[in-house]
């Protein structure tokens, strides 16, 4: 019975060592298991086996395989997200538990790796808004001030908060994960470019309208009745309403408006 | 109030349960954090924020190390109660702390306290179950709420089981997570096929029946909470999304680690993306009002005076932001106007909706006759050669809405 039971660990921990080897994230836990099975074979029983394991280094080392398995996988795609500040914690608590496993205890890690992804973060977020507010600079109404003046600085203030791995737009901009972010044609993103750092200049915008203003005004004397009377029938013909609008259950589905209540424009 | 939120501070609660607090300084700090993290669940209901919030308000932090606490002096409590020398206490602290490291680590990524403590947990139990809890004293907490002194290999299969009734139970509370309580009852159903403790770790193992309890769970609390959002919004819905197709994806705690932890970058794109497009349509739309409320004003004024001027300069200015406006959409997105009210995410955004409820499933709006209107407007007199004296002398076939 108590050999029996020696084989049936080691069969258990020869499973979790090959579900480990195969899931290609955690060879850590493989090797640690794999090399426990082989510490139990010669114990006639399971009590034996245990107390083998006591005394040698694999009493805290599945526990610790565990964490820094976990470490790596936050290592590597802290790497491939290009934040490579936050892939240096998570590889130096690695090295730590490797010098002393005691070091599995002490999680304040976490929080500097959270405080070191906040500056990425933080920059990915503001490039992703960049278009928005480049675009209400550059296709903007240039006679609303108060929008402009908006737009200019939400522009400024998104620029502002670029600061990780480069605080530089165009550094940035150059960047394969940056340009990512901007969900436009090539041509599109490189007059985005162009815009951002250039800035709007609105002096011939401007000279346009001022003329296109100028024209109107002076052709609007003969035609003001006749312009006056198509307001009116135009006025006529306005609504206002409240109308409640229902989200469909599927993304495959519409809209469906409904409660409208409807008042006569005034 | 959510249910979802209240059921993730719940399940994160739920894992004090597995222990037995003696010390009446560590009861006071259990109390003090339970009421905290419950008013939190009170004040952020929205389960797609939760867990960035959760882990800005240090509670994240606050809660690993009361557990922690808690942990340590549960082993403290045992060891001195079986007589343990120093290698007892690190044997069952290596393998506990390795769980709380593990919930810990999330970094709140995941959809559940138990999903975060479980995962790890898998871990540690099918560690216990070779190492300690077949050989050694069954180191887990419901082990250790069996009392001193059981003999590890005596502890029946439904004994050792009983330690997830409590999980369990939470889960079932919500009602709506059904595959994660199948799991769950996968893993009780254990006891019933056999009574030797190592033959129900070899099945656990090879069924892999914890990990379908934190797989299945985390889907149920992750779908539930898309059910919820506006399916047709991706800035709403598209973090969701993600999640749901790399916990599917991931077949092992460790990859879907790795998963999520790249999914940070992909989330700030895919709402970027949506957000993007988003405020492409409701740019247009705020100048489509402009232009029709300025046209209207200028026509009736005729264009004389203060007011007059400055409405037909409105008029001017509008036409032709639209105008660039909708260069910029063909040449940046490739898509026309047409392109644009056909489609039933963006063309909303036409409509300046506002959310009625924090799902965003309900919305009050303008008239969705302004579709047609729009159209009318951007075809005859956005994009047409027409002067503006010829469109102030227009009147449109089909009349805009506006708000109440």
């Amino acid at each position: 019975m108590g050999k029996e039971n020696v084989t049936k660990a080691i069969a258990l921990y020869e499973m979790m060592a090959r579900r480990h080897a195969e899931s290609g994230h955690a060879p850590r836990q493989a090797q640690i298991y794999a090399e426990m099975a082989d510490l139990m074979r010669d114990c006639e029983t399971v009590r034996e086996a245990h107390e083998k394991i006591k005394r040698s280094k694999y009493y805290l080392a599945p526990g610790a395989a565990l964490l820094q398995d976990k470490l790596d996988a936050l290592l590597l795609a802290s790497a491939e997200n290009d934040m490579p500040d936050v892939a240096a914690i998570y590889d130096e608590k690695i090295a730590e538990i490797d010098a002393d496993v005691q070091a599995m205890y002490e999680l304040g890690y976490e929080r500097r790796a959270m405080n070191a992804r906040i500056p990425y973060i933080e920059t990915l977020e503001a490039f992703g808004t960049l278009y928005g507010h480049y675009l209400q600079l550059t296709c903007g109404n240039t006679a609303d001030d108060t929008a402009m003046n908006s737009a200019r600085n939400d522009l400024r203030g998104a620029l502002s908060k670029l600061s990780k791995p480069d605080g530089d737009f165009s550094a940035l901009a150059q960047r394969e994960k940056f340009r990512q972010l901007v969900p436009v044609t090539d041509e599109g993103y490189e007059k985005f470019a162009e815009g951002v750092t250039g800035g709007a200049d609105g002096s011939r915008i401007k000279e346009r309208l001022d003329s296109e203003f100028a024209k109107t005004k002076a052709a609007l004397r003969a035609e003001r009745n006749e312009i006056m009377e198509a307001g009116r029938r135009s006025q006529a013909n306005l609504r206002k309403s409240r109308v409640t609008v229902h989200a469909p259950d599927t993304k495959d589905g519409r809209y469906s408006y409904t409660d409208e209540e409807v008042k006569p424009f005034v | 109030m959510s249910d979802i939120a209240m059921d993730m501070v719940n399940a994160y609660l739920a894992t004090f349960d597995e222990y037995e607090v003696r010390d009446p300084a560590l009861q006071e700090a259990l109390q003090a954090l339970k009421g905290k993290m419950t008013q939190f669940a009170r004040d952020n209901s929205d389960p797609m924020a939760f867990y960035g919030k959760f882990a800005e308000s240090g509670l994240q932090e606050e809660y690993t190390a009361l557990i922690g606490k808690v942990a340590m002096a549960s082993l403290a409590d045992e060891r001195n109660a079986e007589g343990y020398g120093v290698d007892g206490a690190a044997d069952g602290g290596a393998e506990d702390d390795g769980q709380d490291a593990g919930g810990a680590a999330d970094g709140g990524q995941r959809p559940g306290g138990p999903g975060s403590d479980e995962m790890a947990d898998s871990g540690r139990s099918t560690g216990d179950l070779g190492a300690s809890g077949s050989m050694d004293s069954g180191r887990s907490a419901g082990d250790r709420r069996a009392g001193a002194g059981v003999d590890p290999l005596e502890i029946s299969v439904r004994d050792y089981l009983a330690q997830y009734r409590v999980p369990y139970e939470e889960v079932k509370k919500a009602g709506y997570r059904k595959n994660g309580e199948k799991a769950y009852e996968n893993l009780f159903a254990v006891a019933d096929r056999t009574d030797n403790m190592l033959d129900a770790q070899i099945i656990i193992e090879e069924e892999r029946l914890m990990w379908r309890i934190v797989k299945d769970d985390m889907l149920d609390v992750l779908r539930a909470g898309l059910e919820k959002v506006d399916p047709l919004q991706p800035a709403m819905n598209v973090a969701l999304k993600e999640q749901i197709e790399v916990t599917e994806e991931a077949d092992s705690a460790e990859e879907l680690d790795y998963l999520l932890e790249k999914l940070e970058y992909d989330k700030i794109r895919l709402i970027a993306h949506a957000v993007t497009k988003m405020t492409l349509a409701a740019h247009i739309a705020v100048l489509l009002y402009t232009y029709c409320s300025s046209k209207i004003n200028a026509q009736l004024t005729g264009g004389q005076g203060k007011v007059g001027e400055g409405d037909l300069r409105g008029m001017i200015a509008a036409r032709d932001a639209l105008r660039r406006t909708l260069h910029a959409m063909q040449r940046d997105f490739g898509m026309s106007f047409d392109d644009l009210l056909a489609d039933e995410s963006l063309k909303i955004w036409l409509l300046s909706p506002k959310n009625l409820d924090e799902s965003g499933r309900t919305k009050s709006a303008l008239n969705p006759r302004n579709y047609e209107a729009f159209r009318e407007v951007v075809d005859e007199e956005i994009l047409s050669d027409r002067s503006t004296i010829e469109l102030l002398k227009r009147i449109p076939e089909t009349a805009v809405w506006y708000g109440i």
